[in-house]
């Protein structure tokens, strides 16, 4: 897919999973290798990704945290994409100022899956992975007449009808759907209103993901990830298709 | 008394300054005050204040309903390394400037040092 | 809504804060926002957070978002020294820092506009307090005070974890 000028990504994000071993005297969840693959993540990310930062506070103890981040290895400060681990968990995320599924996406993904393995000594048991897309519009920019139903089915497709006497005016609106696909993968769709926290103006972000929830080799993840995209990609033609997908092109 | 009849400020005149404490309100809820009572203006010689035994209450509150009256100790903003100037104006005999490099932690020092000043 | 949940800052800025939920009963609710999606706790790998309009953020961080707001109305000379009214970057910065230290459970002690359109954040827990200056220029910084002593002198940017552990711990980790 040729790049769009105007995309409406605001962050993509790869992200991995792997099975955690529970301590038998506290049954909490453990990574047992994390603070030494964090060590070696650092060395193996910092030619590209010298900038490093560390989400939770370091006198909170890491493995209170298991599938949440706590390293963050960037391109620069204040610079994407950014390549995270947290006790179990693993993502790659980047924003539309670089994203191009082939040129750089994809071959990130690729590399980070590789720093992942080669940080850690023991084998990774991935027990589920997810492609995740962010996308969000300024809804002035798109003739938003304050009807959200009308909005969201206008510019994606989707009809959310109350049959039934509304006793006010709807102010906001939000939804999450799940499918099956036909490949074992989930499905996930949602949308929400929001607004702009620096401007205050009103925003719609709507988010697509295609989760894999069973165990899964490092040897298939890349064919994964590419199945995964097309089913993002070709839904996202799908529902923007008009005039909200030819406005991402202006 | 003329303008040009300048006084030195002693290290122990006490230095008066405004603050406000309806919206905005400059006093915290302990009774310190914040350091932006003490910042002054971009583009302003320095910060101006009142040196209290020129003055009287009245005159340098300019409205009670409004401002409520601290000072600091001359000699504190000099430790500080800022220098304290009688600058009268027209207006205002008592008017004085300390003058320095008013960066926000000297500002926070001079706030926490202030005390109210009483009718 | 997936557990991604309900803070965003459209742009692509990358904003360095934690999110996600379950930590232990001792840090109290650390995590307020969002819930656990049906497949993952996605909220916690993305750095792009949503405000949403439904975010339920605690009473005291509302209240200094409005008191801030209210700010930009200020008229000119409102100190009676010519100070200026707030600056709309001072400000939104400075909103943006509430709601990302919201889930820290440190509430703000205490906020103020600047002569020259700052805005000013206090932090306080017991005798230690933390105060950050958001400038007109997009520029911010923070002061740590212990005991009536200025200990640390930084900016949010590089030192938002020293901010935390110091108001939390009394330590600048």
């Amino acid at each position: 897919m040729n790049r769009l000028p105007r995309a409406p990504l605001q962050e993509v994000i790869f992200e991995i999973r792997w099975k955690l071993e529970t301590d038998p005297s506290t049954g909490q969840m453990i990574d047992k290798h994390f603070e030494l693959a964090g060590g070696r993540l650092q060395d193996l990310t910092k030619a590209e990704f010298p900038f490093y930062n560390r989400k939770i506070p370091g006198f909170i103890p890491f493995q209170q945290f298991p599938y949440q981040i706590i390293h963050q290895f960037w391109k620069g400060n204040g610079l994407w994409p950014v390549i995270q681990l947290g006790p179990g968990i693993y993502t790659v995320n980047d924003t539309d100022k670089n994203y191009e599924w082939n040129k750089t996406y994809l071959p990130l993904i690729k590399k980070g899956i590789e720093w992942l393995y080669q940080s850690y000594s023991d084998p990774l048991e991935i027990n589920a992975c997810s492609l995740r897309y962010i996308d969000s519009v300024k809804v002035k920019e798109h003739s938003f007449t304050g009807n959200w139903s009308e909005f969201i089915y206008k510019n994606l497709k989707i009809k959310i009808e109350n049959n039934f006497k509304t006793t006010g005016k709807q102010e906001h609106l939000q939804m999450h759907q799940t499918f099956l696909l036909d490949n074992g993968n989930d499905f996930s769709l949602s949308i929400n209103d929001a607004n702009d926290a620096k401007t205050g103006e009103t925003v719609l972000v709507w988010q697509t993901v295609v989760i894999h929830k069973v165990k899964i080799n490092k040897e298939h993840l890349i064919d994964w990830v590419r199945e995964a995209h097309k089913t993002t990609s070709d839904l996202f033609k799908e529902m923007a298709k008009g005039d909200f997908y030819d406005s991402f092109s202006k | 008394m003329k303008l040009f009849d300048r006084v030195i400020i002693a290290d122990e005149d006490h230095l008066l300054r405004r603050v406000p404490f309806r919206n905005p309100n400059f006093i915290k809820p302990d009774g310190r005050i914040t350091s932006f009572a003490f910042k002054p203006k971009k583009g302003e010689d320095g910060l101006s204040v009142d040196v209290e035994r020129l003055t009287d209450y009245k005159a340098s509150i300019l409205n009670p309903e409004y401002f409520q009256l601290y000072f600091i100790i001359a000699g504190f903003a000099s430790e500080l390394e800022l220098d304290c100037i009688h600058s009268p104006l027209e207006e205002n005999y008592a008017h004085a400037l300390i003058v320095g490099n008013f960066t926000n932690s000297i500002c926070s020092e001079l706030a926490r040092s202030a005390q109210r000043f009483h009718s | 809504m997936t557990a991604l949940a309900n803070r965003v800052i459209i742009g692509n800025e990358p904003e360095i804060v934690p999110s996600g939920y379950g930590l232990p009963d001792n840090f109290g609710q650390i995590f307020r926002y969002g819930k656990p999606s049906a497949f993952f706790s996605c909220d916690t790998s993305s750095n792009f957070l949503v405000y949403s309009s439904r975010m339920v953020l605690p009473d005291n961080s509302r209240n200094f978002i409005g008191r801030i707001l209210s700010f930009k109305d200020l008229p000119e000379n409102w100190d009676g020294y010519g100070a200026a009214k707030a600056n709309k970057n001072a400000v939104s910065n400075a909103i943006d820092f509430i709601h990302k230290i919201a889930v820290y459970d440190n509430p703000i002690y205490f906020v103020a506009p600047g002569p020259n359109g700052e805005i000013l954040i206090e932090l306080k827990n017991e005798e230690r307090s933390v105060e950050i200056y958001f400038s007109d220029d997009e520029s911010d910084e923070v002061i740590l005070i212990g005991n009536g002593k200025t200990v640390f002198e930084g900016s949010v940017s590089k030192d938002f974890n020293k901010i935390i552990s110091f108001i939390s711990i009394g330590e600048i980790v």
